[in-house]
């Protein structure tokens, strides 16, 4: 199935239920492409653990991520183009540093703290990974993105407001939350968001 | 032995970078984070080679590929990026680049790209 709603640079006025599987379809793709340059990036196999698709409105969408305002460290960057949104990843205490030694090749437990370095790696990380999920989809789909370079925050620091798409992008987004897990059981949330506009089917 | 800038706002990606190069013999003379910082080492430093991140705060890769080559139009500079769409890397082999690697990227991918832009005859070499 293509990606049928889409006119010119990605103006979605559709159905919601029709965005929906649209997205889906090419939230799925971007998260096997994204997972895949983790996976290169590791050198290690990545599994997913729980996928999710969520379409919800533009003023709900802060409120649906407040579980990741609890994460150690979350990096994301947004991108604006044939679709507008944001992407990142979000890794627990354990996690992040465990990421860490895979990113760096070093041994399970080596690193022990979040320094310049380390930070700078899981942003490197998450601006590899999801620039690989668009750079798939702007392939498949032929879109065009224009992304930013990613922003690093911890736990009480993470700006959820800044998550979500800016206003008038779209009245709606969906959200693909997908959690993964990597070689020594290392997990975290891949998170991609696209800002999209529909019309309920009332 | 070739002397190297390496430019890109990660130091995580500037240290893999900089292992790789000297590694393989090679000598990183410096390094910049933007892409201001980049026009003003390559000015002062002449490298031979530069590579290049394209997504930086300020001025992205592709305008100091461009200011780069304002100052050297025989510089050789490999785009090194994790953006890899087809216009990002037309535009920027329109722009000048000597070569495009997406990341991520294998350690013999990135020393074999070197070792063919520095293998080329720059106008000023041919003279």
């Amino acid at each position: 199935m293509g990606l049928f709603p889409l006119k010119g640079k990605g103006a979605f006025v559709t159905p919601v239920r029709r965005t929906l599987a649209a997205m889906q379809e090419l939230g799925t793709r971007a998260t096997r492409a994204g997972l895949g340059s983790l996976e290169k990036l590791t050198q290690s196999g990545v599994d997913i653990v729980a996928p999710g698709v969520h379409l919800v409105p533009r003023d709900r969408v802060e409120g649906l991520l407040a579980v990741h305002g609890s994460s150690k460290i979350g990096a994301w960057f947004r991108f604006r183009g044939g679709l507008t949104g944001t992407v990142g990843t979000f890794f627990d205490d354990r996690d992040a540093l465990a990421m860490v030694d895979l990113l760096v090749g070093k041994s399970p437990g080596t690193t022990r703290k979040i320094g310049e370095l380390e930070e700078s790696a899981l942003a490197e990380m998450t601006n590899i990974a999801l620039n690989g999920a668009l750079n798939d989809v702007a392939e498949a789909y032929g879109l065009r993105f224009l992304t930013e370079p990613p922003v690093v925050a911890y736990g009480p620091k993470i700006d959820l407001a800044g998550l979500v798409p800016e206003p008038g992008a779209g009245d709606h987004s969906v959200v693909v939350e997908t959690r993964f897990r990597a070689a020594g059981g290392t997990e975290g949330t891949l998170l991609l968001l696209f800002a999209v506009s529909g019309e309920s089917e009332a | 032995m070739a002397r190297i800038l390496v430019v890109d706002d990660a130091v995580f990606m500037r240290t893999i970078l900089r292992d790789i190069l000297t590694e393989a013999d090679h000598e990183v003379v410096g390094e910049a984070a933007t892409g201001e910082d980049a026009v003003e080492r390559f000015s002062e430093l002449r490298p031979d080679l530069v590579t290049m991140d394209l997504v930086m705060p300020g001025a992205g890769g592709i305008e100091a590929l461009s200011r780069i080559l304002d100052v050297d139009p025989d510089a050789r500079v490999i785009i090194v990026s994790a953006v890899g769409q087809r216009e990002d890397v037309e535009t920027a082999l329109d722009v000048g680049a000597s070569d495009f690697l997406t990341k991520p990227f294998d350690k013999e991918k990135v020393v074999a790209t070197v070792e063919s832009v520095l293998s080329t005859v720059t106008g000023r070499e041919a003279r």
